[in-house]
């Protein structure tokens, strides 16, 4: 599958690549932002786009709904500590698959891959 | 990126796992959507804690506080403007004055603080520990309403260690519906700021290798 994570955090896209299931056949693709974002969805077309939703200019949802706006249909999960209702539920709101809990592990990551197979 | 950028960008994600946690437990609290900023992180001298964290020396500020110790020393802190701690606790309480009747209703106000900035404050705390893999122990929690100023100098008695130099994690949290905003702030020792940075270059070799 290819997966493109957006998180302004190069620590937290390290620990998503971390996490990642061994010896399967996954790429990973980073962004730190919005135009990153929108740059490499054209390029690398992924399957799954996984967004960090408290990032300085555009929050996750606000780049999942840009990314929608732009044409393009992959299927998305937030990534966030802050899991309060108003987050959630703008999360569901928009499309999103899942809302998938930091600090990330391997367990969570394999249920969201297997999810979103 | 550099290793220096890179530990402070590490810094900076720790930050928003731990205080978006502490939105997070608030907004349980107050059923209420808690708005955040991204958490500004900052590593400065200790004379600079006031300018750093912009505040008017006679603005009076309720604030909780818990001493870290063990593997990290330091203090993290919840503060409110005074109008807004008492609507909080409030809000959270049910108890208005006339109910309160002979009850020292100020009583009940430090009480509620407390309790409130220690689910606040130990969930952000938690979370850090975790991903750091540290110990982290917390003191009680202190309640008071001060000037910051008068705050530091209240935390600074009693201190067996002295800093220098301190890293300042800052957030707003504000309610939606209620008009209360409050900051979470963070401050570490010298010493705890150089064990930091040792273990999240560890982290952060550990998630490189795994990761290549």
């Amino acid at each position: 599958m290819r997966i493109l994570i957006v998180d302004d955090s190069k620590t937290s896209r390290l620990l998503f690549r971390a996490y990642m299931p061994k010896g399967e056949q996954h790429q990973v693709f980073e962004a730190a932002n919005l135009p990153d974002a929108l740059g490499s969805l054209q390029e690398t077309q992924p399957e799954l786009v996984v967004l960090d939703y408290n990032m300085p200019e555009h929050n996750g949802v606000e780049i999942a709904q840009a990314i929608l706006q732009a044409g393009f249909k992959p299927k998305m999960a937030l990534l966030t500590a802050n899991t309060q209702k108003m987050v959630v539920d703008a999360a569901m709101a928009a499309g999103f698959l899942q809302v998938l809990e930091k600090p990330v592990n391997a367990e969570k990551i394999a249920a969201l891959l297997e999810q979103a197979a | 990126m550099t290793t220096d950028e890179l530990e402070l960008d590490a810094l900076c994600e720790l930050a928003n796992v731990g205080l978006s946690r502490a939105a997070t437990r608030l907004s349980q609290l107050l059923e209420d959507d808690i708005e955040m900023t991204t958490p500004l992180v900052r590593v400065v001298a200790y004379e600079e804690l006031q300018q750093a964290l912009q505040l008017d020396e006679r603005t009076i500020i309720a604030a909780v506080w818990q001493e870290l110790s063990g593997n990290v020393e330091g203090t993290s802190m919840l503060m409110f403007p005074t109008e807004d701690s008492r609507m909080l606790v409030q809000e959270l309480v049910g108890l208005s004055m006339q109910e309160a009747g002979e009850i020292d209703l100020r009583a009940i106000e430090h009480e509620a603080m407390m309790e409130i900035g220690n689910i606040i404050i130990s969930s952000a705390m938690a979370v850090i520990a975790d991903m750091l893999g540290q110990d982290i122990r917390m003191s009680m929690p202190h309640y008071v309403e001060a000037t910051l100023p008068d705050l530091m100098a209240q935390r600074d008695r009693g201190h067996a260690w002295q800093e220098t130099q301190v890293i300042i994690m800052n957030t707003r949290l504000k309610a939606r519906q209620r008009e209360i905003e409050g900051r979470m702030v963070m401050l570490l020792s010298v010493t705890s700021v150089q064990l930091l940075f040792a273990r999240l270059r560890e982290l952060l070799l550990n998630a490189s290798a795994a990761g290549s």
